[in-house]
């Protein structure tokens, strides 16, 4: 796959750090990785590192969309951290700052 | 790192002689709006649309080469464009109100080629707000269980964002055609003809036009009243058209295009807004929204939109992979190579038990084992005109399964080599054509070596090599991946489907598409029949990855076997170089039929048969 997911939690936080390319290939592979994460009740807050992150496509954008809302559902917030500039541009171009916290 | 849809060579549109429009650069602005371009070192307006003078009260000359704040007195909406002129921005907070004249409106600012965009719209209010809006359609989304019910929730939510009169999802198809997924009317729609189910031709959306919906971005077309003209500062300091100077990719005041205005209203639509649904870079379709008047929408309902169809996209591409099986499909596909590389570890020990030279125990070895699963073992013999032990129903499964491995009508194994063979399952062409295929890779067809997914796919073959109708029948779709690097390889094909389309107008004749009246609007929608062929049903993405992935497994399980009879097998009969001990055609042979009469025994299973091209 063109996704590699490595979890830490660590209290209330789980931070994830994504490695390769978001596409849609990869999106079932974060989804699969994070459903741990999402129901784990001591987790409240989710980071999400995006040093290592390539690309990312307009469909990944809406999964992380449906991501935040699931995560919003079972009381957890989701934040993105560190995305290179061609990935920004993605997220701001999405509007995805009006769903999810982008630092 | 490419996209698996790199590798994914779909039926193209027929040329067609508006399809270098320069849409992206076409000069004008939609009149509701204000454009102003402005360089960010400056601070000042290099271009300004016609009707600022009319919408914000200030004449173009004034605005040109001055900053955008002369166009504003509060002083609220100053500070806010100070703050949008601040040098270094990349990104904006959009939409920004402002207020001139008292009047309130919205601003949305883009960077691109160095220039920013402010764009001036007038503020509309929304029926709901951004937050009521995205968590309803969220919600909408996440709940559907099916691809079809996916399809009509999103034309539900459409509705309910834009209140339009009519949502009509459109999934393009081979060669650039369409048909209508799904469909929403308003229940007041004003709008009531329906369009589900028909088809569109190619040519109503320009390849320049499709270039910029690659980008994601909507097209809103609020009004059919024309546009005006985009302005700069002549040589003698007057105002004058700005003609292609300036790239409108991503502008949402891009002017319309007298066609479009004109394709619209001969469909009775006053309002509509298109937006794309990309996945990968790639148009999957359109939602088409229509209003019979028109109709604007704000920025952040526009937001909602887009999210909509990007939330779309990813829920498709779930629920598409789940209605395929496609990891039931993974799962079968780990169990065959298991039984390819246990088909391997069976000949070893024969070899080793029997004493035997090594080529004569692959032979009884192989005997054993089903013929198509020696098809892709590691090592292989011929078994024409040879005993062969019974393998039953064991043996069709694994035609059957590699068929359904990538949902395929036919299936070759070629085997490369000094005594090269071709193993065929269910429906093919030749082996000679398998071969003829084969060798387009590099050719005709893009090399299978050079990039991260060693695989290629087409729903058309027919668009890439000059083949006759009845290759086409058999083989207009194909999945190839080699296995390995010395020339073996495994391809599956699926038949052209025909559709009994009904298209909405009679789609354009080639030498139409190559005339002027592709420069007229389109004035004909009444339901027309006509067949859509020369494309079979296209690969999913899941499956390209899938075929890959197991040719990939099936050439590492050649690699260990290789490794492990390296030092005891001849450099003559390394895995990979096939012992052939009868090269004879297999219609003459008794084992063939016996398996074409345990396909009609067991309807699932396929027909298989050798082939020698040698």
């Amino acid at each position: 796959m063109s996704i590699n997911v490595s979890i830490q939690a660590q209290g209330a936080q789980a931070s994830v750090t994504l490695r390769g390319v978001l596409d849609s290939m990869s999106q079932a592979t974060l989804k699969q990785q994070l459903e741990p994460v999402l129901a784990n009740a001591g987790v409240t807050q989710i980071r999400l590192d995006f040093s290592g992150v390539q690309s990312m496509e307009a469909a990944s954008a809406g999964m992380l969309m449906m991501l935040t809302h699931t995560a919003k559902s079972r009381n957890k917030t989701v934040g993105i951290v560190n995305a290179n500039p061609a990935v920004l541009s993605l997220m701001h171009k999405a509007n995805l700052g009006k769903v999810i916290q982008i630092q | 790192m490419a996209s698996i849809r790199a590798h994914i060579w779909n039926g193209r549109p027929a040329p067609c002689e508006h399809d270098d429009l320069p849409i992206a650069r076409i000069g004008t602005v939609q009149p509701h709006g204000v454009m102003m371009v402005v360089v960010p070192e400056t601070g000042l307006v290099e271009h300004v649309s016609a009707n600022v003078e009319e919408i914000l009260g200030v004449p173009a000359p004034a605005v040109l080469g001055h900053a955008p704040t002369v166009a504003f007195r509060d002083a609220e909406s100053l500070a806010r464009i100070a703050e949008i002129l601040r040098p270094g921005r990349r990104y904006f907070d959009n939409p920004t109100p402002l207020v001139a004249n008292g009047r309130r409106f919205e601003a949305i600012c883009h960077l691109r080629q160095g220039r920013l965009f402010l764009e001036i719209e007038p503020y509309v209010d929304a029926a709901h707000d951004y937050q009521t809006m995205v968590a309803t359609a969220l919600d909408a989304i996440a709940r559907q269980t099916t691809v079809q019910g996916l399809y009509e929730a999103a034309a539900r939510m459409m509705n309910f964002v834009t209140q339009y009169d009519r949502v009509k999802l459109y999934r393009f198809l081979a060669h650039g055609h369409g048909v209508v997924v799904g469909e929403f009317h308003a229940p007041d729609s004003k709008l009531p003809a329906s369009f589900l189910g028909y088809h569109f031709a190619a040519s109503d959306v320009p390849e320049a036009a499709k270039e910029i919906l690659r980008t994601g971005k909507t097209r809103q077309k609020p009004t059919q009243r024309g546009s005006v003209p985009l302005l700069t500062l002549g040589a003698g300091g007057e105002a004058v058209p700005s003609g292609d100077a300036v790239d409108m990719t991503d502008c949402w005041l891009r002017g319309i295009h007298p066609c479009d205005n004109g394709y619209n209203r001969n469909l009775g639509v006053g309002s509509n807004i298109i937006f794309p649904v990309c996945i990968d870079n790639t148009v999957w379709g359109l939602f088409v929204v229509h209003n019979r008047d028109e109709k604007f929408l704000n920025y952040d309902s526009r937001v909602v939109i887009e999210q909509l169809s990007m939330m779309f996209a990813s829920r498709l591409i779930e629920l598409e992979a789940v209605e395929a099986r496609i990891a039931e499909r993974q799962r079968l596909s780990q169990a065959m190579v298991a039984t390819v590389e246990g088909s391997q570890t069976m000949l070893a020990a024969m070899a080793a038990m029997r004493g035997e030279p090594v080529g004569s125990a692959r032979l009884h070895a192989m005997h054993a084992v089903s013929r198509h699963v020696a098809a892709l073992a590691p090592t292989y013999v011929s078994i024409n005109g040879v005993e062969v032990a019974t393998a039953g129903r064991a043996e069709d499964r694994f035609a059957s399964e590699l068929l359904r491995l990538a949902d395929a009508d036919g299936a070759a194994v070629i085997r490369s080599g000094p005594a090269g063979h071709v193993h065929l399952v269910g429906s093919t062409p030749d082996a000679l054509t398998v071969r003829g295929i084969a060798a387009m890779f590099g050719n005709r067809l893009p090399p299978l070596d050079s990039s991260e997914w060693r695989v290629f796919a087409t729903d058309a073959l027919g668009d890439f090599a000059p083949i006759g109708p009845d290759l086409r029948a058999l083989a207009s779709g194909v999945l190839a991946a080699p296995i390995g690097s010395r020339g073996d390889m495994i391809l599956w094909f699926r038949r052209e489907r025909v559709v009994d389309a009904t298209w909405a107008g009679r789609p354009p004749s080639t030498a139409e598409l190559n005339s002027e009246m592709m420069f007229r609007p389109r004035a004909d929608f009444a339901a027309h029949r006509a067949p859509l062929a020369g494309a079979a049903r296209a690969w999913l993405d899941q499956e390209v990855l899938l075929a890959a992935q197991f040719a990939s497994a099936i050439g590492d399980v050649w690699q260990r076997a290789q490794r492990g009879v390296a030092t005891a097998t001849p450099a003559t009969e390394l895995p990979g170089d096939p012992v052939v001990v009868d090269q004879r055609a297999d219609a003459d042979h008794p084992v063939s039929r016996t398996a074409g009469s345990l396909a009609v025994a067991l309807p699932s299973a396929a027909a298989s048969r050798w082939n020698s091209v040698a």
